[in-house]
């Protein structure tokens, strides 16, 4: 299934298609007109939550204007919303039923709706945030391997990694997991066939066209190239998370004596899938 | 201030109350009660607030000392009830004092207890929450489920004399546990990309719940219901709700409960009522489900009416 989005902010704007065997986006470049917000789509998720659906395929612009609409349905609806996940194009709303019905929630949003459409696109309205990694083969396990399914070499990938800034498009599976979207082409890898049992905490991979950092140890199947040694999730903290949903993040290359200066864990491994 | 001791516990023995909100965006669950009607009803008995957190114990198998006075009552599934080894009843408020050993058998009809003690549980929140989701270590006491050895403590209250009178549920009022139950759900998600014929099959159908089915959630085996040929079964990640109806490529139905995932890229029909989740999660591995689709109207008037009716303790006897 193929889409063709507006602009990225190049002259060249972006097509996407969905791997049948991959939850990941696929990201190509071809030539299309500029994104323009449209009136959201409201569908049901359930008994007490909707969904609101921004654009059809994920773009900084669209990703931007979605967090523009949910920090106002944030600010309109605190009173009534039981929680908000925002993820690539779309924003699901959990309300309290108690309160209101489905039709009076769709009928309050619609004018907010209409009121965030008549807005320019704000594109500076997530942070900016810089992540330290320390990229090395000790660490990074595939590093060696994605350079070479790439033709490039290990310092290449390393730059190509640092040289844009990556988008949070979407939080989940884990608390602090964050899909940074979307890394150049030419570092795109698919995920491993057999997820490793362990990936330590601070782990930075490529899946296809998303890079992640892994907040803390777990099984996991992406492509690892370094180890960022700033904790991405304390539940002691507020925020809990350095970032959110919107926000951008630049990775900075440390070296080995600067990474455990920060704390990280010079001596953690991976283990293979049993 | 009283306190109850852990005797005898496992993994399936959590603290919990109504979950967590506003947590989602960080990738935390919203956790909680399995079964919100029992759970409440333990509570009203026992002359709580319906939030107030409860002991869920699921499959059975777990016991406790009283550490002082206290009040408590036993709701959810069906399973020999002790104290000190004398047969007691559930749906009831029952009195403990000081040494006296509370006992749940296993459960031999529907899957979860729960316990809840009069002036509720002292323990810190996590996030505003004293819900247990182990595999993010919130929750409980220490993030876990209850231990063997721990102690909890129950918040003092004083006697209501109302409510001394009206110390059971009435038998009409229990849950029957029966082993094919209807599901009702309300259609969304990505229920267009599906072919209306195939849906309408999908609600006539039988499934059964596998036994790979737990708080997460349950997978149900059946004749299955995949999107039309040549469509792309992936998705966009979007979130997830509670009760959602997944269908992954091959076909068989998962429908998510309180420890759900909060992202996930599977096309969904759309979500069980919150009622359905609460008999879903009672019912054990082969038990027959069916489908029942209602409107939106119905499933939220329903929801306030039952939240409604089990806090006036109409069914108090």
């Amino acid at each position: 299934m193929r889409h063709h989005v507006g602009q990225a902010g190049s002259a060249s704007p972006i097509q996407f298609h969905y791997d049948a065997n991959d939850k990941d986006i696929r990201v190509t470049v071809s030539a299309e007109a500029k994104w323009q917000k449209t009136m959201p789509q409201i569908r049901r998720a359930g008994e007490q939550a909707l969904f609101l659906d921004i654009a059809e395929v994920p773009s900084p612009e669209a990703l931007s204007a979605l967090l523009q609409l949910e920090q106002q349905i944030r600010l309109q609806f605190s009173s009534v919303l039981l929680d908000v996940v925002p993820a690539y194009v779309s924003i699901m709303l959990v309300y309290d039923v108690l309160q209101l019905t489905e039709a009076e929630l769709i009928a309050d949003l619609l004018p907010l709706c209409q009121h965030w459409l008549a807005q320019p696109l704000n594109l500076q309205n997530g942070r900016k945030l810089q992540l330290p990694c320390y990229y090395h083969t000790d660490i990074g396990p595939d590093l060696a391997r994605v350079a070479a399914l790439h033709q490039l070499s290990c310092d290449e990938v390393i730059r190509l990694h640092q040289q844009q800034r990556y988008l949070v498009y979407c939080i989940g599976f884990a608390p602090g997991f964050a899909y940074l979207g979307f890394v150049d082409p030419r570092l795109a890898t698919p995920r491993l066939s057999q997820p490793r049992a362990l990936v330590p905490a601070g782990a930075v991979g490529i899946a296809d066209q998303q890079t992640a950092v892994y907040p803390a140890a777990s099984p996991g199947g992406w492509n690892l190239i370094g180890n960022c040694p700033i904790p991405l999730f304390d539940p002691a903290k507020r925020p809990m998370m350095p970032f959110a949903v919107g926000d951008s993040i630049e990775f900075v290359a440390i070296s080995k004596a600067e990474f455990i200066s920060l704390g990280g864990d010079i001596s953690a491994k991976v283990q293979a899938a049993r | 201030m009283s306190q109850l001791k852990v005797l005898q516990s496992h993994s399936g023995c959590q603290l919990q109350d109504l979950g967590r909100r506003h947590v989602a965006a960080v990738g935390l669950t919203e956790g909680g009660v399995a079964d919100v009607t029992a759970a409440v009803m333990a509570n009203i008995l026992s002359g709580n607030a319906p939030t107030a957190a409860v002991l869920e114990i699921s499959l059975g198998g777990f016991q406790l000392e009283a550490l002082g006075e206290v009040q408590i009552a036993v709701t959810g599934a069906v399973l020999l009830l002790t104290i000190n080894g004398k047969p007691q009843a559930r749906y009831q408020r029952l009195q403990l004092s000081t040494g006296d050993v509370l006992t749940l058998g296993y459960a031999k009809r529907g899957l979860r207890a729960y316990v809840a003690v009069r002036g509720g549980f002292s323990t810190p929140l996590a996030f505003g929450s004293a819900s247990t989701v182990l595999r993010e270590q919130l929750g409980g006491v220490t993030g876990q489920a209850l231990q063997a050895g721990e102690c909890l403590e129950v918040n003092p209250s004083e006697a209501n004399q109302s409510m001394l009178d009206l110390r059971s549920v009435g038998y009409q009022w229990q849950p029957k546990f029966l082993s094919t139950q209807r599901l009702q759900w309300v259609a969304g998600g990505q229920i267009d990309q599906f072919d209306p014929a195939a849906v309408a099959a999908f609600t006539q159908q039988w499934y059964q719940v596998t036994p790979q089915s737990d708080r997460m959630g349950y997978r149900l085996r059946g004749q299955g219901l995949t999107l039309p040929l040549g469509s792309s079964n992936r998705l966009l990640s979007e979130g997830i709700c509670l009760g959602a109806i997944q269908l992954p490529p091959d076909g068989q139905p998962i429908v998510l409960l309180p420890d759900h995932q909060t992202i996930g890229g599977y096309p969904k029909i759309g979500a069980l009522t919150r009622d359905a989740v609460n008999i879903l999660s009672q019912c054990r591995a082969g038990t027959l489900v069916q489908f029942q689709q209602i409107t939106i109207e119905q499933a939220q008037s329903q929801r306030r009416q039952h939240w409604q009716w089990l806090l006036s303790g109409a069914y108090l006897i």
